[in-house]
């Protein structure tokens, strides 16, 4: 017995340790110096507001899910002489230093290693040659981080030729397989380097003009640059009718000279009609409609504005457009053009301007509270609550193994007992906590997409374990607590990094009512947490029946682990079946009908069946300890099946579920809970076997036959 | 006893049974998991019919078939049919099962009145889904702004509808239903009669998603009349989306005597006219419309999408319904229907696509339901929860009150004794099994 927890607890300790240790950074960017953004600057950047996927947010999580991404990481590793350094170091940028590089340094940004490709073969099929050593091997791993100059380099040619191959076979792979199942390795990775090529190139692009406009030799008088080569924006904007009637004056006498050369009007190269000084300038004035970071003047609209919408607005001759083009621009130029080391103040004055427009909108009419919750978010990113509380978790696994490892009566065995106990109410505190600061930025219960379903199921199987342990204080279900606590946190940043969106985005109108997503989907999350915890001890039964074959059967023990698991089953089944009806009534109230089979209902109702038949075939007599972990073990797959494969299957009503990306990582959780059903049926048959041997063993020393009388007690 | 008496005891013990509980429930996980993934291949509508309104099933595993061709190995491979008990036999069985296992036997275990109760409310919700099953239903109308209505018309069905030339609202219309016409497929017809037309009305060549084209030298595949004919087109897998269509012929009382013929197609935009007996008739093919007691008219519709995004926020129509003369205000929005009369309406969606948030000539889209049952599932989940918690809350004081015995010292030394005797050891802290839960663990030494 002790042996087994012995073996059980070493083993979590070196996976948590495994956990704690931090990965190998090998994807540094070398640059000759690199001078970091001011913290002043970053608190600054961060909490600017920004639109998108219809929510205000703060610049922080816009920034980190662009980075996540592409990146598949919130930061970077840079080798660097920073500003008194004697020689370069390495040191890590965040998504924010990232994003402020993007925005007013992409010379820099360019060369930083952020595109993960996760198969080199899809860069040969683009026709981008890799870096090789003198004997021809390639310099990157199959898997690796590029530069955009590494993919593209700074010849303006060969980037305009890969830029197209890249465009054309996304493209081509859009069109020819619309559904993305359909797509081969190769095309996700060539897909996932567009999007992240065409993030990359808006964010670059967005607060270009702020770097002046590049003017040429040769350009009137009027518009001769003052330093660099450049013009300010703001002056340059300013001249725009007399840059129009040059420009006009130009083309007049370009065309008028070619007609003199027999060459039709059409036929001039279209670049040719632009004046030669100004050409360079377009570069610059190509600006990005992706960053909305300017709130409307009209209260009647909810949508904020590019820098490209200002100056489109401009254009239509809005009212006063000019004037707020003319502001923003230069607050953002104020930032370009400030060297980095004071750049707080710029930054501050920007989020200024912008948040006083938008508090300005909370008087209006109708009024805009857009900034409710902004910096509550920050303080969400800031406090990183769920990753913090793996660490947590790992100190406790830790402490949980050396419990066990110890003497149960020594006075270390007991003190590791309480920590790893009351500590784990820590990371539990912390992730309610983070659930309810993720309900009042949302002003809904956390409990509407796959993430935080993943989440939510974590920390309410953390304290059922944690009540069981409470009753039993075996510190199996306290193992159990903390082992599944981490591997859930994990699991939800892995998934996460997979879909690289952000886990707070805005819902369908149908998912609008904080009724019922408090009401029916907690009560499912909760079936489901008990299937998973129930499947948990089940396991934990098949490990210890396992290696109680070679070290004596601790029965008691495990009959206590099946008394676990059925509480938990008929747990299980009052809320899976609660909220499976209370899913119905909802349909009723919004669909128009209580049960329409659709998957996802389908699926809440085989949760409800499994557990019904397993405590049915109990109460029965069919099933006894193996039979009911056995079937706990399958009724895990169908949990999976329920939470996340129907998402995956395509079609119903439950379309705002869908998601992909996941398959395999679900497939190999199916995999692991048969395989442990497996070993577990073949020990049971081991267990029969026994029992018969034991019984026939008795029966030869009783040395005479039981009778009638006695057949029936030895059945009974 | 008697042989009667016996086999009376027998099948009620039998439909009574734990054993048929577990085989029910086990049954029903698989052919839910079997009627989800077919869905993919076969669509929502049609998974419903094969699999949760049938008493059999044969299972071809489609849906395995099409997702495993990747794999070497399985090509080529046949694939075994299974015959399946369908949704309708089981939860049948299951009724009765409950009725009499959880609920007629379970009445001497007054003690475990949670078990009874939630019992009883799953008995209650399957009367109520049987009810919704027979008696309801449901369709949907669609509302352009000030436009009044008191119908709604089905998703699926396409009936026949005949009637008189200059027949107003109120006038007589005789229906063919859609069960009736949609199993004649090919060359398969039936002829309808009525007392009140001077004529038999033949329909064959039904088709579930049809097109309508001019017949040209080759008429293609489908029926044809009067030059022209119904293509046949692919059956979708939404069902809504089929648009039904046949040939009909109109022949002379008691003979096959053809007097007229012709295409009927569902989106049709004139009916097909016939003069018979010196009397015009209009015969079309429509979706079957249901009355409402009361009218409605749709006042004003709003919808707004979350900012810069095409994801709706919100849909709110706001309606008069109009009944004897009197008009009241009703707001349908999403996830808050309009109940009266026994109907209800929902806010199901909106249009054209193109539509933007203020757009004047948007239309609403409201499902409608008539649903006597239609309270019965909030009945038992009310019922359903509270028997649990009663009998699991029962559980729970059992289980701390037999530990705490089992804790006691006189207990303790029982435990001890019993270790001493050659047993596992005892592990500080645990708690002696329940006596009630049945183990895999080796008989105890006589």
């Amino acid at each position: 017995m002790k042996m087994i927890r012995q073996l059980i607890a070493c083993t979590c300790a070196a996976a948590a340790l495994a956990i704690s240790l931090p990965a190998g950074a090998t994807d540094f960017t070398k640059l000759a110096t690199y001078e970091p953004w001011p913290e002043a600057t970053v608190e600054a950047f961060r909490s600017i507001p920004v639109q998108e996927g219809g929510r205000i947010k703060p610049m922080d999580a816009w920034a980190q899910f662009k980075l996540l991404s592409m990146n598949a990481k919130r930061s970077l590793w840079i080798e660097a002489k920073r500003p008194g350094d004697d020689e370069p170091t390495k040191f890590k940028i965040g998504y924010n230093e990232w994003a402020l590089d993007c925005f007013f340094r992409p010379d820099i940004a360019k060369q930083q290693k952020i595109f993960d490709v996760k198969d080199y073969d899809a860069l040969t099929r683009l026709g981008i040659e890799l870096l090789k050593d003198e004997n021809g091997q390639t310099l990157k791993k199959k898997r690796d981080r590029y530069s955009y100059h590494e993919l593209f380099t700074t010849d303006r040619e060969i980037e305009n030729v890969r830029l197209n191959e890249l465009e054309t076979q996304a493209e081509r792979i859009r069109t020819e397989k619309s559904d993305q199942a359909d797509w081969t390795s190769i095309e996700h990775v060539i897909i996932g380097l567009h999007e992240g090529v065409t993030i990359f190139d808006h964010m670059v692009r967005s607060f270009a003009f702020a770097r002046g406009i590049k003017v040429g030799p040769g350009a009137p008088e009027w518009l001769a640059p003052a330093e660099g080569g450049t013009v300010r924006f703001q002056e340059f904007f300013g001249k725009t009718q007399q840059i129009a009637a040059w420009v006009d004056e130009y083309q007049q006498a370009k065309m008028a000279e070619s007609m003199e050369k027999g060459i039709l009007p059409k036929d001039i190269p279209s670049e040719e009609m632009i004046p030669e000084p100004i050409r360079a300038s377009f570069d610059r004035l190509q600006f990005s409609p992706m960053l909305l970071l300017f709130p409307p003047t009209d209260p009647k609209l909810d949508e904020w504005e590019s820098f490209a919408a200002l100056a489109r607005n401009v254009d239509r001759n809005t009212e006063g457009g000019s004037d707020r083009l003319m502001k923003y621009a230069g607050l953002i130029e104020d930032i370009a053009r400030a060297p980095v080391a004071e750049s707080a103040a710029p930054v501050e004055a920007l989020r200024d301007a912008i948040v006083a427009k938008a508090e300005e909108r909370t008087h209006q009419t109708p009024p805009h509270n857009e900034l409710r919750t902004v910096n509550l978010e920050v303080a969400y990113y800031k406090a990183d609550l769920f990753y913090r509380s793996i660490n947590i978790f790992v100190i406790l696994i830790l402490a949980w193994a050396v419990a066990v490892l110890t003497r149960r009566d020594s006075k270390v065995s007991k003190i590791a007992t309480r920590i790893a106990f009351w500590g784990t109410l820590v990371p539990v505190a912390m992730m309610i906590t983070g659930m309810t600061m993720r309900s009042i930025i949302l002003a809904r219960p956390p409990v509407a997409t796959l993430y935080e379903t993943l989440i939510f199921i974590t920390t309410a199987s953390v304290i059922v374990l944690l009540v069981i342990e409470a009753f039993d204080r075996q510190r199996i279900a306290l193992g159990g607590a903390v082992f599944l606590g981490c591997i859930g946190l994990l699991l939800s940043g892995a998934f996460e990094v997979t879909k690289s969106e952000d886990t707070m985005g805005t819902l369908q109108a149908v998912l609008m009512t904080n009724f019922w997503l408090a009401t029916h989907v907690p009560s499912v999350l909760l079936g489901y947490a008990a299937g998973i915890v129930a499947a948990l001890i089940s396991a934990i039964y098949v490990a210890f029946k396992l290696f109680g074959r070679f070290s004596g059967q601790p029965t008691r023990f495990t009959r206590d682990l099946t008394k676990f698991a059925y509480g938990v089953i008929c747990f299980g089944l009052l809320f899976s079946l609660v909220g499976t009806v209370l899913g119905g009534l909802w349909a009723n109230d919004s669909w128009g009908r209580f049960w329409g089979w659709d998957p996802k209902e389908n699926g809440a109702l085989m949760i409800v069946l499994c557990f019904l038949a397993i405590l049915h075939a109990r109460l029965g007599g069919y099933i006894k300890e193996w039979g009911l972990h056995l079937s706990s073990l399958l009724t895990a797959n169908v949990v999976l099946f329920s939470w996340f494969h129907v998402n995956l299957l395509g079609v119903g009503l439950h379309s705002y579920g869908f998601t992909s990306g996941l398959k395999v990582a679900l497939f190999i959780s199916y995999g692991v809970f048969l395989a442990i059903f497996l070993v577990g049926a073949v020990l049971a048959f081991l267990d029969r076997i026994d029992r018969r041997r034991a019984k026939e063993l008795r029966n030869a020393e009783k040395g005479a036959d039981p009778g009638p009388g006695g057949k029936r007690l030895a059945n009974a | 006893m008697s042989s009667g008496r016996y086999f009376f005891n027998l099948g009620y013990r039998f439909i009574s049974s734990f054993g048929l509980a577990v085989a029910t429930f086990v049954l029903l996980l698989i052919i839910t998991y079997l009627g989800t993934v077919a869905q993919i291949e076969i669509g929502l509508l049609k998974a419903q019919q094969v699999y949760f309104e049938s008493w059999f099933f044969i299972e071809d595993f489609a849906y395995f078939k099409n997702n495993m061709e990747s794999l070497e190995w399985l090509q080529g491979k046949a694939y075994p049919k299974l015959l399946l008990p369908g949704g309708k036999l089981l939860l049948v069985v299951l009724f009765f099962n409950l009725l009499i296992g959880g609920i007629i036997r379970l009445r001497r275990k007054w003690h475990k009145p949670g078990l009874i109760i939630s019992h009883f409310s799953i008995v209650v919700l399957l009367v109520g889904s049987f009810v919704e099953y027979r008696k309801a239903d449901r369709g949907n109308l669609k509302l352009d702004p000030k436009q009044t209505a008191d119908y709604f018309t089905s998703y699926y069905d396409w009936d026949i509808e005949i009637t008189k030339a200059g027949a107003g609202p109120g006038d007589e219309a005789l229906v063919i239903p859609y069960e009736q016409i949609n199993y004649l497929e090919g060359d398969l017809s039936r002829t309808f009669r009525s007392d009140k037309l001077p004529f038999d009305v033949q329909v064959s060549n039904y088709v579930i998603n049809s097109q309508p084209n001019r017949a040209t030298a080759s008429p293609g595949a489908g029926p044809a009349a009067k030059g022209y004919y119904l293509e046949v087109g692919e059956e979708q897998k939404e069902a809504e989306m089929n648009v039904g269509g046949c040939k009909v012929s109109l022949l002379k009382p008691g003979t096959s005597e053809p007097l007229d013929e012709g295409i009927l197609w569902g989106l049709a935009n004139a009916p097909m006219t016939a003069e018979v007996g010196g009397q015009q008739f209009l015969v079309t093919m429509v979706r079957r419309i249901w009355p409402l007691p009361f009218a409605v008219r749709l006042d004003q519709f709003e919808f707004d999408l979350h900012p810069m995004t095409r994801m709706a926020r919100e849909y709110t129509s706001t309606i008069s319904q109009i009944e004897d003369g009197a008009e009241k205000t009703v707001i349908i929005t999403m996830n808050e229907p309009m109940r009266d009369e026994g109907y209800v309406l929902y806010q199901s969606g909106y249009g054209p696509d193109n539509a933007q948030p203020g757009d004047p000539n948007a239309y609403t889209v409201l499902a409608v339901a008539d649903n006597p049952a239609d309270y019965i599932p909030m009945i038992s989940c009310i019922m359903v929860g509270i028997g649990l918690l009663i009998h699991f809350a029962q559980m729970m004081v059992q289980s701390i009150g037999g530990r705490a015995r089992n804790e006691s010292p006189a207990a303790a030394a029982a435990a001890a004794t019993k270790s001493a005797a050659g047993s596992s050891p005892p592990m500080p802290g645990a708690a002696a099994p329940s006596a009630t839960l049945p183990t895999d663990a080796p008989d105890p030494a006589p």
